[in-house]
């Protein structure tokens, strides 16, 4: 999606707080992909250890070419969205809220009504926009 | 409101209902003449119903019990984020530079496609 759109949307991506590694949600929980990204099992929930680094290899590592924010230690932008645990906005030209997926899970993310969303805007400005990403 | 809170008030209505004398006796006024609408089982039953559902009601405790401790005791933030409002305006650090990103920067030049999440 994000190379198919991207000349005619910008794509936001805001890392929020982190759960946090506790003694009782061990590192093993994680999927195995995400565990090299993870921080040390026992740190305190909201300590932030070498959050940059370990959101920029996971970026890299994943292929994300997409701007990234991190949201701060208040979690000011996630609260502002309350976007706990995740949650997907599609805000138009004007600055309106077009498509609100609601704080879910990544799987549950509209990703069709995205998708057709972006469509629909990639043909308004651009009606052959389709023909000249498949040349 | 919490649909829990709704199920509590459903209950405390039936057993109102069911504890009306209206629904104990066929005639209110000769009880001792007409037979009972609901038993004795049903009438107990139906009164323990209305106690249980105002019990819960006023101490939450089937919503703590259904939700969870944690989620109630956890203050809840209201979700003010709807359908074709303005977007509220932030402004946070990027994580490839060292500039900061408006969201409202944007405004008039692309639509925004804003994704809230963390690997974990």
């Amino acid at each position: 999606m994000i190379e198919k759109y991207s000349d005619c949307v910008e794509f936001l991506f805001v890392y929020t707080g982190e759960a946090g590694m506790s003694p009782l949600g061990p590192l093993h929980q994680l999927p195995a992909a995400l565990r090299p990204f993870a921080e040390p099992p026992g740190t305190p929930r909201g300590s932030r250890i070498h959050l940059a680094s370990r959101v920029r290899a996971g970026k890299e590592h994943f292929g994300l070419c997409l701007l990234c924010l991190l949201d701060n230690e208040q979690g000011v932008a996630q609260k502002l969205y309350n976007a706990c645990p995740k949650r997907l906005l599609i805000v138009d030209l004007a600055g309106r809220i077009v498509l609100d997926s609601g704080h879910r899970p990544a799987f549950a993310f509209p990703w069709k009504e995205a998708t057709d969303w972006l469509d629909h805007y990639s043909e308004s400005i651009d009606p052959l926009y389709e023909e000249k990403r498949g040349s | 409101m919490n649909l829990v809170i709704w199920f509590d008030v459903l209950l405390m209505a039936l057993g109102l209902l069911a504890m009306s004398p209206r629904l104990w006796n066929v005639h209110p006024r000769r009880r001792s003449v007409c037979r009972p609408a609901l038993g004795r089982s049903m009438r107990t039953a139906t009164t323990l119903l209305f106690y249980f559902g105002l019990a819960s009601f006023m101490t939450g405790g089937i919503d703590a019990g259904l939700v969870g401790w944690d989620q109630v005791r956890r203050p809840r933030i209201a979700d003010n984020i709807r359908k074709n409002m303005m977007a509220p305006d932030f402004c946070l650090p990027s994580l490839d530079g060292d500039r900061n990103v408006r969201l409202s920067d944007f405004r008039g030049h692309k639509p925004v496609v804003l994704i809230f999440g963390n690997f974990y």
